[in-house]
């Protein structure tokens, strides 16, 4: 998802005024009255997320380790063909939370349940619906990719449909690589692998931890591209992860954990909105009073003019048309939107901003 | 069960390309069949006290041992939480892990007996009997690797938390060896792994009540089967209970 940013070094810039310094927040498909137009996910039941069926539904989960309460009561949904995307500072309870989703881990308090089904109680129901990559691999370093590729379909005989082991090494691009011991492969060829082993049982619901970690660019993007063809046949897709461009890039909805709580959730263009914009420049000596702008003006001793806003085009189109009317020249001009970073480092900095339960937005 | 044949493949599929783990597992055996060919005094009566010793060896080494740092590698490397996330069932996932090591268990010890047999020109009463002893060890010993691995936290601690069930083991079966044979001695029977030493024992020598039929091998075995299924459920239940699958829990 690309930021609309605006930097310009010189006044007489009213021409500028035309641009339009907001992101494209919303996903086709995902905003409500946006109907799907890029990705359309013929699985998917109805034009509009909430019209989906939820696939996963957390009410109150706790968990602890020992006196340790790593999750501390906290609630979302995710419903069919949605990508979640959970992210969180180190420690937040993101792996937690997954591995109690994905039936690794019983909830000390609270409802779980994923596919219609409770994950703990009823693991070995829904490992055949399903597909995990871990944080790290867990495969055995004397095997080779195919032979995993083909061990897990004889480990996972309820599934509908298994997929083509040949296919599936193509689809993760590993198929030169088939043959070679998985301890011979590189980190990044390792988590292609848990990829297609997420993969090879054609699942409904995908858990990712950090699937492109020690992925290269060039990597990252092919996955990224698996995971919106996965979408567009209406696979659900949780992930967690530390780039906070790749939730930007793929996620429906994006929830940020902090301290055991949900922090926030909801779409990128949702969050991004809680926090303002920023108009920076550098005023001349002299410069006359500043119009009446909505936001939170500052100056330093430097000349420097920084103000907060929540309404960006407003107080910048305010701005120009002062410095036209006045001959203000405005150097170091940047107006910028509030980012997911921001967002992300504000909650990480001062902790959740609630009491943890899914934000109604 | 396809789940966990799967797995037990698997794992004999990565103990085959472990050249230095199955050169262990085979020249272990013959290297001590060797030593029994070698101009060693002979044994007389001590032949199946030799081989008792050689199964508590492999279940101490092969069982135990391995398959404790095997378990915490696994779990270590989430190979277990791996395995776990198929529909392999929870005993399955374990079983498929520790099988191939209580299978060589079985192997060597069947080896090493045979070879030993053959050295000093002498039979046991039941070699049925020393199977079921051999098995009994081996669902004993299996459950409490399972405790036991549970709060191994890595390979290395594995060489601190295996010794007390080694010394217990090895120290149990010499002090059972010093006492006459009693199918209801408590204290031996109590020892885990000591009801695997009462049942070798009866597979060598044979029944108390000489010339007895079926009863009597089972009248003789009974105290040493339920010693072995109680210690077994025990150990199994209290793995059930504070077994790790993974590194975190």
């Amino acid at each position: 998802m690309s930021r609309h940013y605006l930097a310009t070094r010189s006044a007489g810039i009213v021409a500028a005024m035309d641009i339009t310094p907001v992101r494209n927040v919303s996903r086709p498909g995902t905003d409500p009255g946006h109907p799907p137009v890029a990705t359309p996910r013929p699985q998917t039941h109805g034009d509009h997320p909430v019209d989906r069926p939820v696939v996963l539904s957390v009410r109150a989960l706790r968990c602890r380790y020992g006196t340790f309460e790593a999750v501390r009561g906290i609630d979302l949904t995710v419903r069919r063909g949605e990508l979640f995307a959970l992210l969180g500072t180190n420690g937040a309870g993101k792996t937690t939370t997954l591995e109690t989703l994905e039936g690794h881990r019983r909830a000390h308090d609270g409802h779980v349940e994923v596919l219609g089904v409770d994950p703990f109680a009823e693991r070995r129901r829904l490992a055949a619906r399903i597909g995990l990559v871990f944080q790290s691999s867990g495969l055995p370093a004397g095997l080779t990719p195919r032979e995993v590729l083909g061990l897990w379909p004889r480990l996972t005989p309820s599934a509908a449909r298994h997929l083509a082991v040949d296919d599936v090494l193509a689809r993760i691009e590993l198929d030169h690589r088939a043959d070679v011991r998985i301890g011979a492969l590189s980190g990044g060829e390792r988590r292609r692998l848990d990829l297609g082993l997420a993969l090879i049982n054609d699942p409904e619901l995908i858990f990712l931890d950090e699937p492109t970690a020690a992925m290269d660019p060039e990597a990252r993007l092919r996955t990224w591209r698996i995971l919106r063809e996965l979408l567009a046949d209406g696979v659900t897709v949780v992930l967690t992860t530390h780039e906070l461009e790749e939730a930007e890039a793929l996620a429906d909805r994006i929830a940020i954990m902090h301290d055991g709580l949900l922090a926030a959730t909801g779409t990128l263009a949702e969050l991004v909105a809680t926090h303002p914009a920023v108009i920076a420049a550098r005023l001349p000596h002299g410069a006359p009073p500043l119009p009446d702008l909505g936001g939170h003006v500052e100056h330093d001793v430097d000349r420097r003019l920084r103000i907060e806003t929540r309404h960006l085009q407003r107080d910048l189109t305010a701005l120009l048309l002062w410095s036209r009317d006045h001959g203000v020249r405005l150097d170091d001009l940047q107006a910028t939107e509030a980012s997911l970073a921001q967002v992300f480092h504000a909650i990480a900095g001062h902790g959740p901003s609630t009491d943890g339960q899914e934000a109604p937005r | 069960m396809t789940a966990t044949l799967a797995l037990l493949r698997i794992e004999l599929r990565l103990l085959g390309r472990d050249t230095t783990a199955w050169g262990t597992a085979i020249a272990l055996p013959l290297l001590l069949g060797a030593v029994w060919f070698a101009d060693l005094p002979p044994m007389g009566d001590g032949v199946g006290t030799a081989i008792v010793f050689q199964v508590v060896g492999l279940l101490v080494m092969t069982l135990h041992t391995v398959g404790t740092m095997s378990l915490v590698n696994r779990r270590e490397q989430l190979v277990l939480k791996r395995w776990r996330s198929s529909e392999a069932s929870t005993t399955g996932v374990l079983i498929g892990t520790i099988g191939v090591p209580a299978g060589l268990v079985v192997v060597q010890a069947a080896v090493l007996s045979v070879i030993t047999m053959l050295a000093h020109g002498q039979a046991p009463a039941s070699s049925t009997m020393l199977l079921v002893g051999v098995l009994s060890g081996v669902v004993t010993i299996g459950a409490v690797t399972f405790v036991v691995a549970s709060f191994t936290r890595s390979s290395d601690h594995a060489l601190i938390t295996t010794f007390p069930v080694v010394a217990l083991l090895m120290g149990g079966a010499v002090w059972a060896m010093m006492r006459p044979f009693d199918p209801l001695d408590w204290p031996v029977l109590a020892i885990p792994g000591g009801a695997s030493v009462q049942l070798l024992r009866l597979g060598w020598d044979g029944p108390t009540q000489a010339g007895a039929g079926a009863a009597a091998w089972l009248g003789d075995a009974a105290a040493s089967l339920g010693a072995t299924a109680l210690i077994s459920l025990v150990a199994t239940a209290a793995a059930v209970r504070v077994f790790r699958w993974e590194p975190r829990a």
